[in-house]
């Protein structure tokens, strides 16, 4: 009777979820309380092969996180060719910097297959980050980490006298 | 396929819907009350479901169990109303008497010939109370009849109140299922929105959610706390009526500046009957000022905090308009539409400007100044 009282109300697919999102570097350190106000925050939408999430140009505000298929990742040359920047696979996650600026996507992002995503919203994180300030902060964090190790491989790779002022863009 | 092309279709179905609700915007009532029911509801679902419990049972108890309480007490007050109902209809010659009583002592003591000589504003006062005078004279010929005649149209009355029932009805079965779909909702209608507008769209979803959300919870909780107030204030001078009065008041305060208003005329009214004198509307009055000057100082900055804010001449027109369109219910739902208004151009015009080049992000200004180190 217990068994059956807890089957109908426990949710299973906030399990899953949970397990797939844990796995993701982003979500480090939450709880399972806070979890349960992070799916709240994200939208589910489903992609056809060849099908473009976004266009290279268009204003970003949101982060996918990529569950299932794969994704390309591509950027238009000066010559008017498509050339391929990284094949994305379920547990990644791109457009982070859109939560930070509203800037231009630097590149184009398209389904290679079947492909479902969750999105996070600009406005839902902040959301987050007043009404649950933990995973706001959890994910600002990190999202800063990732900057400043991004900032540091072009830093070290660029030469001294232009490492000061450089420009960085975000890859995306 | 060029700009015009690209955007005629889109238009053209945007202008055919707008066109196919507005011709029958005559029975979407239910449906934008039971959208109203489901912003209300969720946050109470939403507190069960982050941790972990499914929707659809959650929204099933918790239903269930609201309806429960919400029929208990309907028939609970249906059962006070009609005892008060049957007490006013039977005290209703002698509170004629008292009120016209009162009107004659008022007008008497307002007579032109007792007022000072040269005011102007006691004379007109006098007259204005004369015809009010004659209409309780007239009411106090026909008060004696008043609970046979009620009695007697009592089957018409049931008819009119039919449509209501309707609503009653129907507005917490669509949203029941409103508030089961929830978040799935959301993502039907995503699914549907080109891929490269994706982000636009959930963005104006979010936006106007928010937005709506927030206003309907913060007008619904602010007319809470002004009936409570209100009835605190009514029990305070002894008002007779003092539950029923401030709950018309804080109903009536969804439409704003309405509620208060509302409480000077029917308080006034009970005032006049019970008390006969002007120090009796008076207390009223001071009651009603009360409520008035503590929900603008005290409840509308904390509840209507993260609201959409629109300027009070705004929110005029936005009432006139609704009124002038759709009656009472665009009275009634004229705010929370100019708010998604507001919402739509915020949203739509910072994502015109960056998307054909018009402005970018501003530029940190520290971005130069200070090397990377």
């Amino acid at each position: 009777m217990i068994r059956w009282f807890k089957n109908f109300l426990l949710d299973p697919e906030f399990n899953r979820k949970r397990k797939f999102l844990q796995r993701i570097s982003l979500f480090q350190g939450i709880s399972r309380l806070e979890f349960g106000h992070l799916f709240q925050a994200l939208v589910v939408r489903s992609y056809a092969p060849g099908e473009i999430l976004f266009h290279e140009g268009d204003i970003g505000r949101a982060l996918f996180i990529l569950e299932s298929g794969r994704v390309e990742i591509s950027r238009n040359t000066t010559g008017g060719d498509n050339s391929q920047l990284a094949v994305l696979n379920p547990g990644d996650y791109f457009g982070e910097m859109s939560l930070l600026d509203e800037c231009p996507r630097s590149a184009t992002a398209a389904a290679m297959d079947n492909v479902r995503v969750y999105l996070l919203y600009k406005t839902e994180l902040e959301k987050l980050v007043k009404h649950v300030p933990h995973i706001g902060a959890a994910i600002m964090t990190h999202l800063g980490m990732l900057l400043a190790a991004r900032l540091r491989s072009v830093t070290d790779t660029a030469p001294i006298s232009i490492a000061s002022t450089v420009k960085v863009k975000e890859v995306l | 396929m060029n700009l015009s092309g690209r955007f005629a279709l889109p238009l053209f179905f945007a202008s055919a819907s707008a066109y196919f609700l507005y011709r029958v915007h005559e029975i979407l009532l239910p449906f934008v009350l039971a959208a109203v029911l489901a912003y209300l509801f969720n946050p109470l679902v939403r507190f069960f479901e982050v941790r972990g419990l499914r929707r659809r049972p959650v929204v099933l108890i918790l239903y269930v169990s609201l309806m429960t309480i919400l029929s208990l007490s309907s028939y609970k007050i249906a059962w006070v109303a009609a005892l008060e109902a049957e007490e006013a209809a039977h005290n209703m010659p002698l509170y004629v008497q008292k009120g016209s009583t009162a009107l004659a002592n008022i007008r008497s003591s307002l007579n032109t010939d007792t007022a000072p000589k040269g005011s102007r504003p006691f004379q007109a006062l006098a007259r204005r109370v004369a015809i009010s005078a004659d209409f309780f004279d007239f009411v106090a010929e026909h008060g004696k009849s008043w609970p046979q005649d009620v009695l007697t149209r009592m089957p018409s009355f049931a008819l009119g109140i039919l449509p209501v029932l309707e609503i009653a009805f129907l507005v917490p079965f669509i949203g029941f299922f409103l508030i089961q779909e929830g978040p799935k909702f959301r993502d039907h209608v995503l699914g549907w929105v080109p891929s490269r507008y994706v982000e636009m769209a959930l963005g104006l979803m979010v936006e106007i959610d928010n937005s709506l959300g927030k206003y309907m919870r913060g007008v619904s909780l602010e007319a809470l706390c002004v009936g409570c107030i209100a009835l605190a204030g009514f029990w305070a001078i002894r008002l007779d009526y003092a539950l029923q009065i401030a709950m018309v008041v804080g109903l009536a305060n969804i439409i704003p500046y309405v509620g208060p208003v509302m409480g000077i005329l029917l308080g006034g009214g009970v005032a006049l009957f019970q008390w006969g004198t002007l120090a009796g509307l008076v207390k009223v009055l001071a009651v009603c000022i009360g409520v008035r000057f503590i929900e603008d100082w005290f409840i509308q900055p904390t509840v209507m905090r993260s609201a959409v804010h629109l300027h009070p001449v705004l929110i005029v027109f936005a009432l006139m308009a609704g009124a002038k369109l759709f009656g009472f219910w665009g009275l009634l739902f004229g705010v929370p539409v100019a708010c998604m208004v507001k919402v739509l151009l915020e949203v739509l015009w910072p994502w015109y400007r960056s998307q054909y080049g018009l402005a970018g992000p501003t530029p940190l200004p520290e971005i130069n100044r200070i090397p990377l180190i």
